[in-house]
C-alpha cells in the first residue's frame, strides 16, 4: 500500500491516476463476516483503519471517521464482503475490464456509540447506539463509495437535508439518519457525478425516485454533451447533470449565479450591482444565499457548481460573526468529506483545510417532475398577499389589537419571509405540533391540495432570533401552477384564512388565532 | 394552544365584513399590474438562465 498522503491543496479535483491496483487487495474479504475493533484513541483508531489510510485520497474516509468520533464512536464493525450495489456498478463498468486484480466487493464500516462484542453483533445491534456507515471500496483514488452518518453534535440543528435509511446489519434493521455522501473514484465518475448521486440517493430516501446505481450517473450521462471521453471522466457538463437528473425522475431546477432571481419585495434588499472592472458572479451576487435557504427549508439539497468542481449544500445556520444573521452553509464535498462549512459564499475557503474553492458559477436542485412553480415567483406573490392581507385586517380590527401587522414590522426591519416546498400531507399533519389554532387546522386538513405546495410564510425576525414561535401567517400556492401565474391556495395571517376551494369558490371567513406559530419548514426558522 | 381570534361573535362578523371574500381583492390594480410584470420578468429569467448553462462544466 501507498503510504503518500497527499495533502489537500494538492488536490484541487480528483485526476484520474493509474494506481487504482496499487492498494493491497491481500484478504481483502477477511476474515469472515467482520471484525470488531475498540479503538479509544488516534493511534487506535488509525491501527483499525490502516488497511485503507495511505491511498492516494483518504481525505474523506478521515472525515467520516472524524464524525463517527464526533458521535461517541466506540465500536467498529468492519463487515467484510460487502456487496455495495453502488461499487458493483462501478466494478461491472470500468474495474472488471482492467488488467489488474480488482475485489469485486466492498467493506461497510459500522460505527456504534456503546460497545459491541464481536459474538454479540448478530443479536445486540440495536441496543448499541447505531451512528451511521460508511462503504468502503477498494479503490486508492476513492474510497468511499457512500456513507451515512448523522451530522456531528455542533452542526446537528444546521443540517436540514437529512433523510432516513434502514441498515440490514447482520439481520438487525437498523435506522439512521443523516445526508448521503458519496466520493469520486476519480476514474468512472468525477465529482459531478458523485454530487449527483448524493442529491438523488437523497431524493430516493424520500421516496420521490427510483434507486440508482452509481455507474449510472456516468453511463447515462449523454456523451454527446461532452466534448472528450467519457472515460476516465473529465466531470459532466451542467447540460448533462440536468439531463441526467431529468432521466432520474429528478429534473432539476437551474441557477445562473449572476443572473439569479429575487422576488424583489419593497421590504427585501435591492438586487446587487455588478461592479466595475468586472468580476465574477460568484464573488458578488449575494442572492445566492436565499436560493439555496429556499430550497434547504425545503430539505432539497443544492448542487453547487464552481469553475472546476461540485459539491452540495446540505444546511445552513445563522451566526452573528462576522454579522447579525450571517448564514453559514453545510457543505458535503467529495474531496473533503461530509458536513463542512462554508463560511462566507462569496469568498469560499474552507475554514478548516484552507482549501479555496473559487466563485461559484451555477446552483442545481434535482427535485420531483411536478414541482413546476418556481420559489421566487410564489415569494413575490406570496409576499405581496401577505403584506396586503395584514394591512387589512390591520385597518378593519375592531378593540385594541394585540399583534403587529407586517407594515409596522417593516420599518423596523423585523419582517422576513420563509418560502419552502412540503408535501400537502405532511403539512397537514405538522400542523397540530407546530401550534396552528384548531379551526384554521380543520380548515386545512379537509382541503383539496396537489401533492406538493409552495409556503410563504411571514416571520417576525425578533421572535425567531429570541428563539420563540415567529410564522405570522403563510400564503400557500399550487406547485403545479404556472410561474407566471401562480395559484395562490390559501392566504392565512393573524388568524384570518381564505381557503380556495376546488369548485372555484372561495372559503372565507375562517378565524383561527393571532398568536404566531412555529415554521413548517425543514429546521429552525 | 390558541384556539380563536378570542374575539366575540358580532366583532368577527364586523371584521369580516371589512374584508373582501376575494383575497384577489386585497391588491389594487396597479399592484396587480406590477405583480404580473415581475412575474413575467422572473419567468424570462428563469428561461434565460437555462439557456445559458449548455457549455458549462464542472470537474
Amino acid at each position: 500500500m501507498r503510504r503518500w498522503r497527499p495533502q489537500l491543496s494538492e488536490w484541487p479535483r480528483a485526476e484520474p491516476h493509474p494506481s487504482t491496483c496499487l492498494m493491497n487487495h491481500s484478504a481483502w474479504n477477511d476474515p469472515d463476516p467482520a471484525e470488531v475493533f475498540h479503538p479509544t484513541n488516534d493511534t487506535e483508531w488509525d491501527a483499525a483503519l490502516g488497511r485503507y489510510l495511505g491511498s492516494l485520497q483518504d481525505n474523506p474516509l478521515r472525515r467520516c471517521v472524524q464524525v463517527a468520533r464526533s458521535l461517541g464512536a466506540a465500536t467498529l464493525v468492519v463487515e467484510t464482503r460487502y456487496i455495495d450495489l453502488d461499487y458493483r456498478s462501478e466494478f461491472s463498468a470500468y474495474y472488471s475490464k482492467q488488467f489488474c486484480d480488482m475485489p469485486d466487493t466492498a467493506h461497510r464500516l459500522h460505527f456504534f456509540g456503546r460497545r459491541l462484542t464481536k459474538r454479540s453483533i448478530w443479536r445486540t445491534a440495536r441496543s448499541a447506539g447505531y451512528l451511521g456507515y460508511v462503504v468502503v471500496r477498494p479503490t486508492s483514488t476513492g474510497l468511499v463509495s457512500r456513507a451515512m452518518l448523522p451530522p456531528p453534535p455542533d452542526l446537528s440543528d444546521a443540517v436540514r437535508t437529512s433523510v432516513t435509511e434502514t441498515v440490514n446489519f447482520f439481520g438487525q434493521d437498523l435506522t439512521i439518519t443523516g445526508v448521503p455522501f458519496a466520493q469520486q473514484d476519480a476514474q468512472l465518475g468525477a465529482c459531478a457525478q458523485a454530487a449527483a448521486w448524493m442529491c438523488h440517493f437523497s431524493a430516493h430516501l424520500r421516496g420521490e425516485a427510483h434507486r440508482r446505481p452509481k455507474a449510472d450517473f456516468s453511463l447515462k450521462a449523454p456523451a454527446s454533451l461532452h466534448p472528450s471521453r467519457s472515460l476516465p471522466s473529465g466531470g459532466l457538463t451542467a447540460l448533462q447533470l440536468s439531463e441526467v437528473f431529468r432521466t432520474f425522475e429528478l429534473p432539476a431546477l437551474f441557477y445562473d449565479v449572476g443572473g439569479l432571481p429575487s422576488p424583489g419585495l419593497v421590504w427585501q434588499p435591492p438586487d446587487p450591482v455588478p461592479p466595475i472592472p468586472e468580476k465574477p458572479a460568484g464573488l458578488w451576487d449575494f442572492r445566492i444565499v436565499a436560493i439555496a435557504c429556499r430550497h434547504l427549508n425545503s430539505g432539497n439539497p443544492v448542487l453547487v457548481g464552481t469553475t472546476n468542481h461540485a459539491f452540495i449544500l446540505c444546511g445552513y445556520r445563522r451566526t452573528n460573526t462576522p454579522k447579525p444573521s450571517w448564514i453559514e452553509f453545510v457543505r458535503h464535498d467529495d474531496q473533503t468529506g461530509p458536513y463542512g462549512l462554508v463560511t462566507d459564499v462569496l469568498a469560499d475557503v474552507d475554514p478548516t483545510t484552507g482549501k479555496v474553492y473559487g466563485p461559484w458559477r451555477t446552483m442545481q436542485v434535482p427535485m420531483p417532475e411536478k414541482i413546476w412553480l418556481a420559489p421566487e415567483m410564489a415569494e413575490r406573490k406570496g409576499g405581496e398577499s401577505l403584506q396586503a392581507a395584514s394591512s387589512r385586517i390591520f385597518a378593519s380590527w375592531p378593540g385594541t389589537k394585540l399583534f403587529m401587522g407586517l407594515d409596522e414590522l417593516i420599518p423596523l426591519d423585523r419582517l422576513r419571509l420563509r418560502t419552502y416546498v412540503i408535501r400537502s400531507n405532511a403539512f397537514k399533519s405538522g400542523l397540530a405540533a407546530r401550534g396552528v389554532a384548531t379551526n384554521i387546522r380543520r380548515a386545512y386538513a379537509l382541503a383539496r391540495l396537489p401533492r406538493f405546495i409552495w409556503v410563504v410564510e411571514a416571520v417576525d425576525k425578533a421572535l425567531r432570533d429570541a428563539g420563540q414561535p415567529c410564522v405570522l401567517g403563510e400564503s400557500v400556492f399550487d406547485a403545479t401552477s404556472s410561474d407566471r401565474d401562480p395559484q395562490r391556495l390559501a392566504l392565512h395571517v393573524h388568524g384570518i384564512m381564505w381557503l380556495q376551494r376546488t369548485s372555484g369558490k372561495t372559503q372565507f371567513p375562517i378565524f383561527g388565532s393571532y398568536v404566531p406559530y412555529g415554521t413548517g419548514g425543514r429546521g429552525a426558522a | 394552544m390558541p384556539e380563536d381570534t378570542e374575539l366575540p361573535g358580532y366583532a368577527k362578523e364586523a371584521l369580516a365584513s371589512l374584508l373582501p371574500a376575494d383575497p384577489d381583492e386585497l391588491l389594487s390594480e396597479q399592484q396587480k399590474s406590477s405583480l404580473q410584470a415581475d412575474l413575467d420578468s422572473l419567468a424570462r429569467l428563469r428561461r434565460d438562465a437555462e439557456m445559458a448553462s449548455a457549455t458549462l462544466r464542472m470537474a
